[in-house]
């Protein structure tokens, strides 16, 4: 009975062993598959960042050249929901249309995509930051948490570091290694170029 | 043949004087006929030249939609501050160790909320500019008006006065928040709700709950018009009695506030006037003819944004 019941722990070790390989290899080669089975709650929410042409378009204005930001996300059946629109000036918000409730499966972690239309641009930059930080806020208090912010590339990741530094964010590279530090939130960004990922600390104490 | 009927026939000249006479009195009828058609034409010249420029006023108070972009901006604003709060709240409670990055969220949307104020103001002092210089190329349009007949004079009208205010009963184009149910039915409660329908009333000031309340978010009448009009399709004339005046400019001066709402205008009255002057020298009586047209724009109800 014993012997019976050893070579069955055996048995499935051995599956186990010869399991994990195959599934290095396969994640090495595919990573969406390996990540979409490591990670299942991830959820994607989708910020697409935009000048607001012709809007408040005439002389003495001082909400010129307005950028929008809006917020999408995948619901429960599959289809894309509208979170809400927002509306900049300079770094300043000024503006907030909520269209529905925005509905991320409980518990799990969220990935915010940035797209902007002009990287270039120091205001779509600043609108994203902004942005980030308010549906950061909304997902947190609703029990959620954001794991990163992905751009396309590391020049718009260093500016965005930068734009969120405003709001108290610091760069872990500004802290020392020999460092004790303790923070409130961490949060990377992630450069879709070069899959490199920078980590930033709000709150930090040492 | 009777002495008496002989002594009547004698009176020469008589049927000639008759037949002056009544020359006299055909040529009289028929001149006071083209007066009073020269006069007919006139007023209708002239109130029609009254509409065209009334229209084009209230056409200048939301030239490219900016006050219907203004009031959607105000109601976009108050969700953010909203939003923004109840956030705040949230965070002191569930994660405190968040409360000054929700913070720094909270004044930056106030702040945003100050700027939307600001250009409020601007907006409005703009309708006020626009109307002014459209005033001063006015009178010259109107020299076509006049006319000149021998004992009747038409001097051509002049804008005695323009009158800008918001229409009564009238709501903004602003829709009330579709996702935020507790701002939604805060502003039910508080009657900023144009009835039966999901606009904000117009000429309100529309307080958020404390302690947001100290913020100003005025939104202006500006009647709701389906999205992508243009601007031609948006104008119509209006009765004078819905106008309620927000600010009034007499002969040549500028404008005066009346009352301290301070709304954006949405509409434009204008008060033509011209001199009649009746018979030649001693004879001479004055009058003073008046016409009056009032006129409206309309906004975009849906955020085009």
């Amino acid at each position: 009975m014993n012997k019976t019941r050893r070579l069955f722990v055996n048995s499935k070790l051995a599956v186990l062993i010869l399991i994990l390989p195959v599934f290095l290899l396969v994640s090495s080669r595919y990573p969406a598959l390996g990540f979409k089975l490591f990670d299942q709650s991830e959820t994607v929410v989708e910020l697409k960042v935009k000048a607001a042409k012709n809007l408040f378009d005439y002389k003495g204005t001082v909400l010129g050249e307005p950028v929008k930001a809006s917020v999408f996300f995948t619901d429960k059946d599959g289809g894309k929901g509208h979170y809400q629109d927002l509306w900049f000036t300079g770094a300043t918000a000024i503006g907030l249309n909520r269209f529905s409730v925005l509905s991320v499966p409980s518990g799990s972690s969220v990935a915010i995509a940035i797209a902007l239309e002009d990287a270039g641009s120091a205001a779509q930059v600043q609108a994203a930051a902004n942005a980030s930080l308010r549906i950061l806020l909304d997902l947190y208090v609703e029990g959620h948490s954001v794991s990163r912010l992905e751009v396309a590339d590391d020049d718009t990741a260093r500016a965005l570091i930068s734009s969120l530094g405003q709001a108290g964010f610091v760069e872990s590279a500004a802290v020392l290694p020999d460092e004790m530090v303790e923070s409130s939130l961490s949060l990377s960004v992630k450069s879709r170029s070069s899959s490199r990922l920078y980590s930033l600390n709000y709150g930090v104490t040492q | 043949m009777s002495e008496s009927s002989v002594s009547y026939r004698s009176k020469r000249g008589s049927v000639l004087l008759l037949s002056f006479l009544m020359g006299w009195l055909v040529v009289v009828i028929l001149l006071a006929i083209v007066t009073v058609c020269l006069l007919c034409v006139s007023a209708a010249k002239s109130r029609s030249l009254a509409e065209e420029k009334s229209l084009a006023m209230a056409a200048c108070l939301n030239k490219g939609n900016r006050l219907g972009e203004l009031n959607h901006m105000i109601g976009y604003s108050r969700q953010l501050v909203f939003s923004s709060r109840q956030v705040n709240s949230q965070v002191l409670s569930k994660c405190p160790q968040l409360k000054a990055l929700s913070g720094y969220l909270m004044d930056d949307a106030r702040s945003g909320a100050g700027k939307v104020k600001e250009e409020f103001e601007i907006v409005r002092d703009m309708s006020f500019r626009d109307v002014r210089t459209l005033q001063e190329s006015c009178d010259k349009s109107f020299q076509g008006a006049a006319f000149s007949l021998p004992g009747l004079e038409m001097e051509s009208p002049r804008v005695e006065a323009i009158t800008l205010g918001s229409l009564a009963g009238m709501p903004s184009n602003a829709s009330l928040p579709a996702a935020l149910e507790e701002l939604r039915e805060h502003d039910e409660r508080s009657g900023y709700k144009a009835g039966g329908s999901s606009f904000y009333r117009g000429s309100i000031d529309a307080r958020l709950p404390l302690p947001d309340n100290d913020l100003s978010f005025k939104f202006s009448c500006l009647p709701p018009c389906a999205p992508g009009q243009a601007q031609v399709e948006q104008l119509r004339l209006v009765r004078f009695e819905s106008l309620e005046s927000i600010a009034k400019m007499r002969s040549q001066c500028s404008f005066r506030r009346e009352g301290d709402k301070g709304f954006v205008p949405c509409a434009a009255q204008l008060d033509l006037g011209a001199w009649v002057t009746l018979a030649p020298g001693c004879l001479q009586h004055v009058g003073f003819y008046q016409q009056q047209a009032a006129s409206c724009s309309s906004g975009d109800s849906a955020a085009g944004l």
